[in-house]
């Protein structure tokens, strides 16, 4: 059931509606059976596993904090058995297939894995809140006694397949409180989710057959072409998670629950560190606080804070999917951060350097390098395969000028007319970079929240209107949905 | 707002938008809007608009899928060794050149040959086009298996031509009958409830207007012919509505020594099976409605069996075949209507056909040559013949 689907649009009404009339104690129930049947919408079967997993991690938490001598034990237990069911879900082909190439040269036959595996909805985002939840109960936290409210916490429809990967402690209490009826939960939500259709609809979708254009056939294109490529897809990328995102956070401010913003502003960065601070937030976090600290994080020499953070950041692209080029986007981001560090370390002591990046005119060119930097990164990101990705920047960065000349840099993009999205794309991007600086602004001035009535309800007429006019009759999927 | 302040602007901006809706709903037909715009330029929409400015109706009108689509491009192509556009070509000269020689009279033809067609598709544009000054003598309609079934068709609203004409003539009688899944029928309603969004596609064709417009004043030239790699073509064509430019197929005259002949079978493996005797009997209901149609409005229906090759026949589910010739023959006595069958391997043998479906050139002025030979203008003998067999 997606978010831009009119299932979707009857289901969540409904939920709403009976979740405000019943008695306050079964709400609980009945979000967890609205959790469930959205979950069994798609793959019935599944749902052994998403209950499978949430008693299991229920018991072991229970056993990590009541446990006086083998806390270490349980929490090995749990973490080991959730990796092991992502692995197995999301790795096993693969594991095999990598296996088979490297042992191929020494004639070895590696045995194929026999079977499909169909990569549960949500894995990566359940299983990574079951680990935080462990750990974090090992830490010290207080376990979920109730066992309604663990369950509900990994499963709960609005963020159960895409996140943000929230955290038991935020989100518990809210559960296990009573949360009263307010009108301004209903319009915040509303808000939200229209905001993220708009995203999803109007936005990511248009640009998804243009940035599939690019990706497909690299050869056609030209090292300038291929940029505007590149750019499309960060903002497609961008407006198609972070709409999800506002559907998922509107959904649930609809039951008077709040789940943590996910983006900000992510292409305003002026730095990578700072763009990883801005961007799929949950997932960053996660991995800063049940990876990196764990591998020693900053507390160490220097070098050994490179690894971690070269290592943290690969398995975060590995956790994107299995396949090469997530792993290289990963190691792309890995190098990047390194080198941001090792740069402010040499330039720390040239104060008129220093000075001049944090001016006006050195921040927007920071701003424009750490876009470019993480463009790069999407490349890798987007390719199908890593083929296609050296294609690509092989051009980007013009090695094709020593045979073709000044031809390397044509713009042949603007020669398309067909479809009318490849045009059109000159006039788009620039507004998209602009919807940053506009909401860099409106954020920094509270103008938003301190809007009157009337331009609220001008908002959302408006906003109603295009997602109503303008919802395609075959939406794509959500990009994050695969992962 | 607070719990203290009722007034919420979510309510507020839906009670807007229903407003919004109710006052579209009323004026949209005061709205200087020509409802035949469509954002797409699909071949339904080209033939339309070609139908629209004929000064008269046609005496034939040419039904069928890309069989039809094929005999009478190729057809004309060969026979006047000249380039035919698809988009513009809406009339079989050859066919009315060979009735005037058989005759001595003008047949004047237009053909609704379109790829895909399947039987509800024929049936609507029938029933909904040729009426009134546009009421043809005679239907010549070209079948085949497929177009009764196609595992690629998800209901039969789910084409091209049914969602246009469902936007341009009122097919209430027929769109929950045509929509065969639970949330295709709830889209429908909701279609239904909210005007807004049952003419999205009204909007969309004013945005790209206004894109096009913004396009033209920053130096795009010629915005309506298509300039795109093929590359890029093949992916608008799997995963954008069907949108022809108007120089996008060109059928030129058959020439021997460029001749190929595609394998289509896997495409057509996946269209035939597995059988779906669901698919199979709404569209022969389609059949029998548009024959029930013409009957009623009094305009003469031929049916002609498509030539196909032996190769397609033999990957059809097993007695396929011989069912739908059997279901074919009974609706053609039912109605007292004509049928030339032209699936005869000896009259078309492979070198007439590009691929196991579609004939070439050479087979496209066979199969003209063939049909004006076996049939007869508007005999007005509807009473009166035998029973139908497949000759």
């Amino acid at each position: 059931m997606l978010f831009n689907s009119i299932q979707y649009a009857i289901f969540l009404p409904i939920v709403v509606a009976l979740f405000w009339v019943i008695p306050q104690r079964f709400r609980v129930y009945l979000l967890l059976a609205a959790s469930y049947i959205f979950y069994m919408s798609w793959r019935p079967i599944y749902i052994f596993l998403i209950i499978g997993l949430t008693v299991f991690n229920y018991f072991l938490g229970l056993a990590i904090a009541n446990s006086q001598t083998r806390k270490k034990f349980w929490l090995t237990i749990s973490v080991v058995g959730n990796l092991a069911t992502l692995a197995y879900y999301k790795y096993a082909f693969f594991l095999d297939e990598t296996i088979a190439s490297a042992a191929k040269p020494f004639g070895i036959t590696f045995p194929k894995i026999p079977f499909d595996i169909i990569l549960p909805l949500g894995i990566s985002f359940f299983v990574f809140e079951f680990i935080h939840y462990v750990v974090d109960v090992y830490r010290g936290g207080q376990p979920v006694k109730s066992f309604p409210g663990f369950a509900l916490f990994a499963s709960f429809f609005p963020t159960q397949i895409a996140g943000p990967i929230k955290r038991y402690q935020d989100f518990v209490p809210q559960f296990l409180a009573v949360p009263k009826w307010s009108m301004s939960h209903f319009d915040d939500g509303v808000a939200l989710i229209l905001l993220g259709l708009f995203k999803k609809v109007l936005i990511a979708d248009n640009l998804t057959f243009f940035v599939q254009g690019g990706f497909a056939h690299p050869k056609l294109f030209t090292g300038v072409d291929l940029w505007i490529f590149a750019y499309a897809f960060a903002f497609q990328i961008y407006f198609d998670f972070s709409g999800y995102t506002d559907v998922a956070r509107g959904s649930a401010a609809l039951f008077g629950y709040k789940v943590p913003i996910n983006f900000n502003l992510p292409y305003l960065a002026n730095n990578i560190a700072n763009f990883w601070h801005r961007w799929h937030i949950s997932l960053s976090t996660w991995l800063r606080d049940y990876l990196y600290i764990p591998l020693g994080g900053s507390r160490c020499g220097r070098w050994l804070n490179y690894r971690n953070l070269f290592l943290t950041m690969a398995l975060g692209g590995l956790w994107h999917g299995a396949a090469m080029h997530f792993l290289l986007w990963g190691v792309f981001h890995g190098v990047a951060l390194v080198v941001h560090k090792e740069f402010q370390r040499l330039t720390e002591g040239f104060k008129a350097f220093t000075a001049v990046i944090a001016s006006k005119p050195g921040n927007i060119l920071s701003v424009l390098f750490t876009f470019h930097v993480v463009c790069i990164g999407w490349v890798l990101f987007r390719a199908e395969t890593t083929e296609i990705a050296m294609t690509m920047l092989n051009k980007m960065f013009f090695l094709e000028a020593a045979t073709k000349g000044a031809d390397a840099f044509k713009l042949t993009l603007a020669a398309i007319n067909y479809p009318l999205i490849y045009p059109s794309i000159f006039l788009i991007l620039p507004l998209l970079a602009l919807t940053h600086v506009v909401m860099g602004y409106l954020n920094k001035t509270q103008l938003v929240a301190k809007a009157p009535v009337p331009l609220k309800v001008a908002y959302c007429v408006v906003m109603m209107f295009l997602v109503l006019a303008f919802s395609p009759d075959k939406s794509p999927r959500f990009i994050y949905f695969q992962f | 707002m607070s719990i203290h302040k009722p007034l919420s602007y979510v309510l507020i901006a839906l009670t807007a938008l229903v407003l919004l809706d109710v006052s579209a709903r009323l004026a949209w037909n005061y709205l200087p809007i020509d409802h035949y715009n469509s954002p797409n330029r699909s071949w339904v929409w080209w033939a339309i608009k070609d139908f629209r400015q004929q000064q008269q109706a046609p005496d034939v009108v040419l039904l069928g899928s890309s069989l039809m689509m094929n005999a009478l491009h190729g057809g004309d192509s060969t026979h006047y060794n000249r380039p035919e556009n698809a988009a513009f070509h809406h009339r079989s000269y050859y066919f009315e050149e060979l009735q005037k020689q058989k005759y001595g009279k003008d047949v004047r033809t237009f053909a609704f040959a379109i790829g895909g067609q399947m039987a509800s598709d024929a049936y609507v544009l029938s029933s909904r086009l040729l009426i009134g000054d546009k009421k043809p003598k005679t239907i010549v309609y070209g079948i085949a298996p497929r177009d009764f079934m196609d595992n690629t068709l998800a209901s039969p609203a789910s084409t091209e031509t049914f969602r246009y004409v469902g936007r341009i003539r009122d097919l209430s009688d027929e769109e929950w009958e045509a929509r065969k899944g639970f949330w295709e029928r709830v889209e429908h309603v909701l279609s239904k409830v909210s005007f807004l969004y049952q003419k999205r596609l009204d909007f969309v064709y004013m945005q790209h207007q206004v894109m096009k417009q913004a396009l033209t004043a920053l130096g795009q030239k010629n915005m309506d012919v298509t300039k795109a790699p093929f590359e890029l073509r093949g992916i608008a064509f799997i995963q954008l509505p069907e949108d022809t430019g108007p120089s996008d197929l060109c059928f030129t005259p058959y020439n021997e020594k460029e001749a190929k002949y595609a394998d289509n079978l896997d495409q057509y493996r996946y269209r035939y099976l597995p059988f779906k005797p669901k698919i199979y009997h709404t569209q022969l209901s389609y059949l029998e409605k548009l024959m029930k149609f013409a009957h009623d409005d009094g305009i003469e229906m031929v049916l002609v069996n498509m030539p196909i090759t032996k190769d397609n026949m033999d990957i059809m589910p097993a007695n396929f075949y011989d069912i739908y010739k059997k279901d074919v023959l009974a609706l053609v006595s039912k109605y007292n209507a004509k049928i030339i069958d032209l699936n005869d391997q000896q009259r078309f043998p492979k070198n007439y056909f590009e691929d196991s479906v579609h004939l070439n050139g050479l087979g496209a002025v066979n199969f003209f040559d063939t049909l004006s030979e076996k049939f007869v203008v508007n005999t007005q003998l509807a009473g009166s013949h035998n029973a139908p067999t497949f000759r």
